[in-house]
């Protein structure tokens, strides 16, 4: 039986909306999805008229569509915006060399600048080396820890005044489990936030805080965009997975779930006294830090001294110093490590 | 193992190996720290164990009656007469109605559950069986009484069927599964307190454990009650007339149904609507299989859940109030560090609760209310005691219409048990005392706009 879109009530219904359940044409899901983008965007005022604005891209599926739908409402509702992508090369051969190659395709049809930062560059590690030396265990907390701070760079780099990246609302619903499941309330506290750092010089914005991953890849299928939809060869995360298996089967009993998740993270009452991390300097790079040293610098120290697990492992009481001479385990620091010690020079 | 003496013969703790013993007494401590929260149950009290048959109600009733019975022997020994022991009562509802059971295997359950009580000690104790359909009992018989149908022998049964099918009718128009099980948990509520105000019960106390409190927290968080999550999972809940405990919060499933195994404590397995479907049939379900498989990855994992949420801001409701507290179980006031600890007792704060499931309410849920029924001032003032209270609050409440009876109900029971579409019907068989307190709600809606706008009104009768 040929069913009509619920919306216009005249064209042929190609899909059911996951986040609503109704049954409408692609003409009207594209035009539901990018208003309501748009609406949060004017809704949160993520950006301001003139802004010059990173788009975390890396090749999948989340921040090409975002690259897509942010180039054609900056166009369609005159934001006056400067955008460019934003890419970081890890180093992790068959995965995101391929991704990066995606990325380079986006800047041609979106017709905005790319500019890739790479860890090799930043840190003197790829993700391959690291892995190498960390195994397949911890090595996320790297690449994140890593990861973050290079988009920082790298927007600093090419002047942005703002990065948006294409965190969707599942991912959101996700970060609030994972912080309940992990009793860090203080991420918890701010884990919902839209926009992040805006007492710093890069603000965070993420347009698609309340988009489900299933209609970004659904707008994705029908615009035939071209993004990489490889998972990561070195992220093999049970945990994480667990969390992830149980939101998409409760957004299989119930689709506002993801919704009502990210409500909830909203709507938490923390207690006052609850110990939050202050914000300072890293002594040593000058990026944000709630310690002496950032986690960047106390990673990177590990692993340029050979002691790979430095800034990881609680159980083992491993001193950063901050000339990196007087540490406990000096003595370990084998030679292959030392003469590949290089210099993290932060401006 | 703990104690050095005897062999280990459980895991305690998640990683500490123990012995019978140790592990009781691990498990007692728990729950004495639960019971002393606030001073919570007093010599003056009479406690009603809510027993459901499983190892946490069960284990709750058994260390309630044996300390119960060491006060006794201590205020003996002491000779001092004055000094008195709280008292422990016990209900069981039945919710065989909810899930279609047929009466007779109803009864059976009954029977199991009486001569469970009847082992707990030699004397027996006053056991209180009641269902969930007894919350339309009232109503049945007004409705008999005008008709005056009610001169048949038989009309205590009839009214029985009759409230029975109702809840039966009810439940079959709450199309969610999610929404279906949570409101016979709310009923079951309702039924626990109309029990304990009607025989002088001064706290009830559940057996709900870390394992289903994580998992409550979880489902929370999915349904969207994030706002209200910390109200029911507290040591202490009293935004009900009889304050409710939680001394086994700190207690996971395993290690109470472990010692009732080793303590021979006969439990009965009773089949909950949530036990019933599959497990992705609803949120309820979902979320109980979730913490099953993240504890066999981390045992740890429900206590950090429980702990988190935990952390955040209890309400005015979760203590209790100045004169009902500070009290320990043999009337006479703790040590004065446990009193120093409790700090400063605040008044308790008045909320505005949803009238079906008691979540409070944020105040952003409700800034678009536009009240469109007049009620008089003497309402104004009704207690909490008095929404509960059917046949005392005199709000002739089936005349608030539906649109303001959803208005003041949380957004997780506007969406899974009175959706837009079923309003009407749904609202039409829900206990009188739910509509009650949907006006009780509505008057503390409206004085709350109104302090909100007050240094915006010319007229102070505005």
């Amino acid at each position: 039986m040929v069913r009509n879109c619920e919306l216009c009530l005249e064209r042929r219904a190609a899909l059911r909306r996951p986040k609503t359940a109704q049954k409408i044409c692609r003409e009207c899901f594209y035009t539901a999805f990018e208003t309501e983008v748009h609406e949060i965007i004017i809704k949160y005022q993520l950006f301001k008229e003139g802004e010059r604005v990173a788009i975390a891209a890396s090749g999948g599926k989340d921040s090409t569509v975002l690259a897509h739908v942010l180039t054609e409402l900056n166009k369609r509702h005159s934001y006056g915006l400067d955008l460019f992508l934003l890419s970081i090369d890890e180093g992790i051969t068959g995965y995101r060399d391929d991704s990066l190659e995606t990325v380079k395709r986006n800047e041609v049809q979106y017709g905005i600048p790319l500019k890739i930062v790479s860890y090799k560059d930043l840190y003197g590690w790829s993700m391959d080396e690291i892995v190498g030396e960390i195994g397949l265990k911890n090595n996320c907390t790297f690449c994140g820890v890593f990861r973050r701070q290079a988009l920082d760079r790298g927007a600093a780099m090419m002047k942005a005044q703002k990065l948006a990246t294409g965190h969707n609302a599942d991912d959101m619903a996700e970060t609030v489990l994972l912080n309940l499941l992990r009793g860090d309330i203080a991420r918890l506290s701010r884990c919902t936030a839209i926009v992040t750092g805006e007492d710093g010089a890069l603000p965070r914005c993420k347009p698609f805080k309340y988009a489900y991953e299933k209609e970004i890849v659904m707008y994705a299928y029908f615009k035939k965009l071209d993004y990489f939809s490889t998972e990561c060869i070195y992220s093999p995360n049970a945990y994480r997975g667990f969390v992830r298996e149980f939101i998409k089967d409760l957004e299989s009993i119930r689709p506002r779930a993801i919704l009502d998740i990210i409500k909830s993270g909203e709507s938490f009452r923390i207690i006052p006294t609850t110990k939050m991390p202050v914000q300072g300097n890293c002594e040593r790079c000058g990026y944000i830090s709630s310690q002496r040293l950032c986690k960047a610098c106390v990673l990177l120290e590990g692993l340029n001294r050979g002691l790979p697990r430095l800034g990881i492992s609680k159980a083992q009481s491993f001193q950063v110093s901050s000339d990196g001479n007087n540490d406990k385990r000096k003595n370990v620091v084998h030679e292959r490590s030392k003469s590949r010690l290089v210099q993290h020079n932060i401006k | 193992m703990k104690c050095k003496q005897k062999a280990g013969q459980v895991l305690g703790n998640q990683t500490e190996p123990m012995c019978k013993d140790c592990l009781r007494l691990s498990l007692l401590s728990k729950f004495k720290t639960g019971l002393n929260h606030q001073g919570a149950v007093g010599g003056s009290d009479k406690v009603l164990v809510a027993f459901s048959g499983g190892p946490g109600s069960r284990l709750a009733l058994q260390f309630l009656c044996e300390l119960q019975s060491k006060l006794q022997d201590e205020a003996e020994s002491c000779k001092d007469r004055n000094s008195a022991v709280f008292d422990v009562g016990v209900a069981f509802v039945d919710e065989s109605g909810a899930q279609g059971i047929p009466l007779t295997d109803a009864q059976k359950t009954l029977d199991e559950i009486a001569s469970v009580v009847a082992e707990v000690r030699p004397t027996p104790l006053p056991l209180h069986l009641t269902s969930l359909e007894s919350l339309f009992e009232n109503e049945v018989l007004e409705l008999q009484a005008s008709s005056k149908l009610h001169e048949d022998d038989n009309s205590g049964k009839d009214n029985k069927d009759k409230s029975r099918q109702r809840l039966i009718e009810l439940l079959s128009r709450v199309e969610d599964q999610t929404g279906k099980e949570d409101l016979v948990e709310h009923m079951r509520m309702d039924a626990l307190q109309r029990v304990a105000k009607h025989y002088g019960y001064t706290r009830v106390v559940l057996g709900l454990c870390t394992t289903r409190v994580a998992a409550r927290v979880l489902a929370a968080t999915a349904k969207g009650e994030g706002f209200a999550l910390p109200a029911g999972i507290q040591y202490v809940d009293a935004r009900w007339p009889v304050p409710v405990l939680l001394p086994l919060r700190d207690c996971v499933s395993k290690e109470l149904s472990v010692l009732c195994h080793l303590t021979n404590l006969k439990t009965v397995f009773l089949k909950k609507m949530t036990a019933m479907g599959n497990s992705r049939a609803s949120i309820n379900s979902l979320t109980h299989s979730f913490i099953s498989l993240i504890n066999e990855e981390n045992p740890s994992r429900e206590y950090t859940i429980m702990r988190t949420a935990a952390k955040l801001i209890p309400f005015g409701f979760n203590k209790l109030a100045q004169d009902d507290s500070m009290l320990h179980f043999n009337g006479r006031p703790r040590n004065p560090h446990a009193r120093r600890n409790l700090g400063r007792i605040e008044p308790c704060e008045i909320e505005v609760l949803c009238p079906i499931c008691s979540a409070p309410l944020a105040k952003s849920d409700f800034s678009s209310l536009q009240p469109k029924v007049s009620v008089s001032d003497s309402f104004t003032r009704m207690s909490l005691e008095e929404a509960f209270e059917p046949s005392t609050s005199g709000i002739d409440s089936e005349l608030l219409p539906s649109k303001i009876f959803r208005d003041v109900c949380c957004p997780s029971c506007q969406y899974q048990i009175i959706p837009d579409q079923s309003k009407d019907s749904v609202l039409e068989l829900l206990p009188l005392m739910v509509q009650q307190r949907a006006a009780a709600s509505l008057l503390r809606k409206e004085g709350w706009m109104r302090e909100y706008i007050g240094d915006c009104l010319l007229e102070s009768d505005e």
